[in-house]
């Protein structure tokens, strides 16, 4: 019994180290998060507030998708809300979960046509490219962050030409250091238990070795006589529960009350062996 | 029945599974729970101190533009090209020219000096209100050697950079320190306060002693300057002339005189705590002649051409447009208000 035991132990240690090294590998966190929005009807600009770029941290890429080439512009963060007081535009201004973009339209009842958005002489530094137009993070941040001089975090304008959404879709991707905390412990518990276990079964294993050199010499005949007159009715009746190869324990418990004599022994020498039967019924294992 | 096992060895048992249970069930609750959600929205570092509102980087371009516009309107002739850069008292003068060119050729002279493409210095402004202003110093497009001050403002957000007018810097009159453009300075009212004059008053005050001379300066605050100096000696020159052979205005008077343009007006601080200003002066030279005189000019010229005859019996105007520059010291220095800049551009001729 302790050896199932054990041995069960053993099993269930091994299982942990299993799960632990699922957990580094199979199931896994991902090692980027990549914040997604979609613009229906964005207007002819889109803002992406300042800090949003750094909510999962200072490297990473922005990639934007439009209709058409589409120009990166940053200036004073006030002088892109002056220039776009009249105009319905949409601010991109945070981040809810990993997945996705929260927005917010701003001037819903505001033009939705700039002319020549690109040419004002508000702007510091205006990137036209082909969409998708990508930024990269720790650049960016790396212009505002002159040491001695530290620039505020800076809002980023997105136009097309004026009249088509200033953005199509914007996702942000972020790089992940992340691992499941619990592997080293599934690591370290299922190594523990599982030596618990082998030492267990080792123990197990050598105390019932021990346990059957003790037992008197009569008690073999004993068994053959007890097994032999009840063999025929086991097998008559038990036969059809015995299973061919497995051990003998799994039908013992069966067996037992059935023909084996468990409370008489068979005469012996008293003044050589003393009885030891409180452990007779478990040392049948 | 079988024996019980001894208690030690149950609760051993026990023990050892309760403890080998409670460690997987640590485990699996831990891989259970959730990444943890993003953080709000980092605000970053705030500005120490004000920084301009326009960067030397966006105030370049806006100068090299204006310089095109004008050097592409003075070759076709068209203040339409002058758009939308150039505009104001800058594009009304300019328009002038061209049409006096029209009837004589010779005045495109006037044209060679306008301002150069890359600015010498620039003034920029740490306010981020409109209409925000700023000025530059900008060399000569042309021979003369000598820079011009440039005004620039800009109206509101939605509108560009433009200029209204531009002032040759004057010869030989000390310069006052400006502030870095990369630290900019404070915009200035025509109102402003801390001064030894508002810029309003020193502007009159100049108008005024360009039209009647010193005497009107009874504090002395004026102090000399190329343009005035030139602008008299003219007037003197022009009396002498007309009266040439008779006593002394007989023949005819003459008197100029300056008022102060409304609406153009740009001013920044200097280093010392007083201002730069620019504004335009629009003047009348106007010749009285007196009864029965008769002024009459042998040669044509560009002001007899305009006005369309060469004899005149009554009187004989000539406008002009100046632009002006001034340096006006704080209010507890000791220093005069300087002029450090003019241009004057001929506007128009007329007489009878």
């Amino acid at each position: 019994m302790q050896k199932i035991l054990a041995a069960a132990l053993v099993v269930l240690g091994l299982a942990g180290l299993v799960l632990g090294r699922l957990g580094e590998t199979t199931w896994a966190p991902s090692t980027e998060h990549t914040a997604v929005v979609d613009l229906a009807d964005a207007g002819p600009a889109v803002v992406i507030d300042p800090g949003v770029l750094y909510v999962g941290g200072e490297e990473g890429t922005v990639e934007i998708t439009a209709a058409s080439d589409v120009s990166v512009i940053t200036a004073a963060n006030d002088d892109i809300a002056a220039y776009l007081a009249q105009t319905r535009y949409t601010r991109v201004t945070g981040v809810p979960s990993w997945e996705t973009l929260s927005t917010e339209v701003v001037n819903p009842e505001g033009g939705t046509t700039l002319s020549d958005p690109a040419g004002s002489d508000l702007w510091r530094q205006v990137e036209t490219s082909p969409s998708p137009a990508s930024i990269d993070i720790a650049a960016f941040r790396q212009e505002e962050a002159a040491p001695g001089s530290e620039q505020p975090y800076r809002a980023i304008l997105l136009v097309t030409d004026g009249t088509a959404p200033g953005a199509q879709s914007i996702s942000i991707t972020w790089p992940v250091e992340a691992s499941n905390a619990w592997v080293p412990y599934a690591y370290a518990g299922g190594a523990t238990v599982a030596v618990i276990g082998l030492i267990w079964f080792v123990l197990a294993f050598r105390s019932s070795g021990r346990r059957d050199e003790d037992l008197p010499p009569a008690r073999p005949e004993a068994a053959v006589a007890a097994a032999g007159p009840t063999a025929a009715p086991s097998t008559t009746t038990a036969a059809p529960t015995l299973v061919p190869g497995r051990d003998a324990p799994v039908s013992a418990p069966d067996a037992a009350p059935a023909g084996e004599p468990t409370d008489t022994l068979p005469p012996v020498p008293a003044s050589d062996e003393p009885h030891r039967p409180t452990h007779r019924g478990e040392e049948r294992s | 029945m079988s024996p019980r096992p001894a208690p030690r060895a149950v609760l051993a048992r026990r023990s050892l599974f309760a403890g080998a249970g409670a460690l997987l069930t640590g485990t699996v609750l831990a891989a259970c729970s959730e990444v943890a959600p993003p953080p709000a929205v980092p605000t970053g570092p705030s500005l120490a101190s004000p920084t301009p509102a326009a960067s030397t980087e966006q105030l370049a371009p806006v100068v090299a533009e204006i310089s095109a516009a004008v050097t592409a309107a003075d070759a076709a002739k068209d203040a339409g090209l002058l758009a939308p850069r150039v505009v104001g008292s800058a594009v009304e003068f300019r328009t002038r020219t061209y049409e006096i060119i029209a009837s004589f050729a010779d005045w495109a002279e006037q044209l060679a000096s306008y301002p150069g493409e890359e600015p010498i210095v620039l003034l920029t402004s740490t306010a981020t209100e409109f209409p925000r202003t700023a000025m530059a110093l900008v060399p000569d497009a042309g021979p003369s050697g000598i820079p011009f001050f440039l005004a620039l403002q800009q109206a509101d957000a939605q509108s560009p950079y433009t200029t209204w007018g531009w002032a040759q810097q004057a010869v030989d009159v000390e310069m006052p320190k400006v502030p870095a453009d990369s630290v900019g300075s404070e915009p200035v009212a025509p109102d402003a306060e801390g001064l030894k004059l508002t810029p309003a008053e020193a502007l009159s005050l100049y108008a005024g002693v360009l039209s009647s001379g010193d005497g009107v300066d009874a504090e002395d605050v004026l102090a000399e300057n190329p343009f005035q100096t030139q602008a008299h000696e003219q007037i003197q020159a022009e009396r002498t002339d007309l009266n040439k052979d008779v006593e002394r205005d007989q023949a005819a008077t003459i008197h100029e005189k300056y008022t102060v343009k409304e609406g153009d007006f740009a001013g920044l601080r200097t280093d010392d705590g007083g201002a730069v200003v620019m504004a335009t002066l629009l003047s009348t030279r106007t010749v009285s002649v007196k009864e029965g005189a008769t002024i009459s000019y042998a040669e044509d010229n560009v002001f007899t051409t305009l006005a369309g005859r060469t004899e005149f019996t009554k009187s004989y105007v000539r406008e002009y447009g100046s632009v002006v520059a001034l340096y006006i010291p704080p209010a507890d220095s000791d220093q005069q208000i300087q002029p450090i800049g003019a241009s004057r551009v001929l506007l128009g001729a007329s007489g009878s």
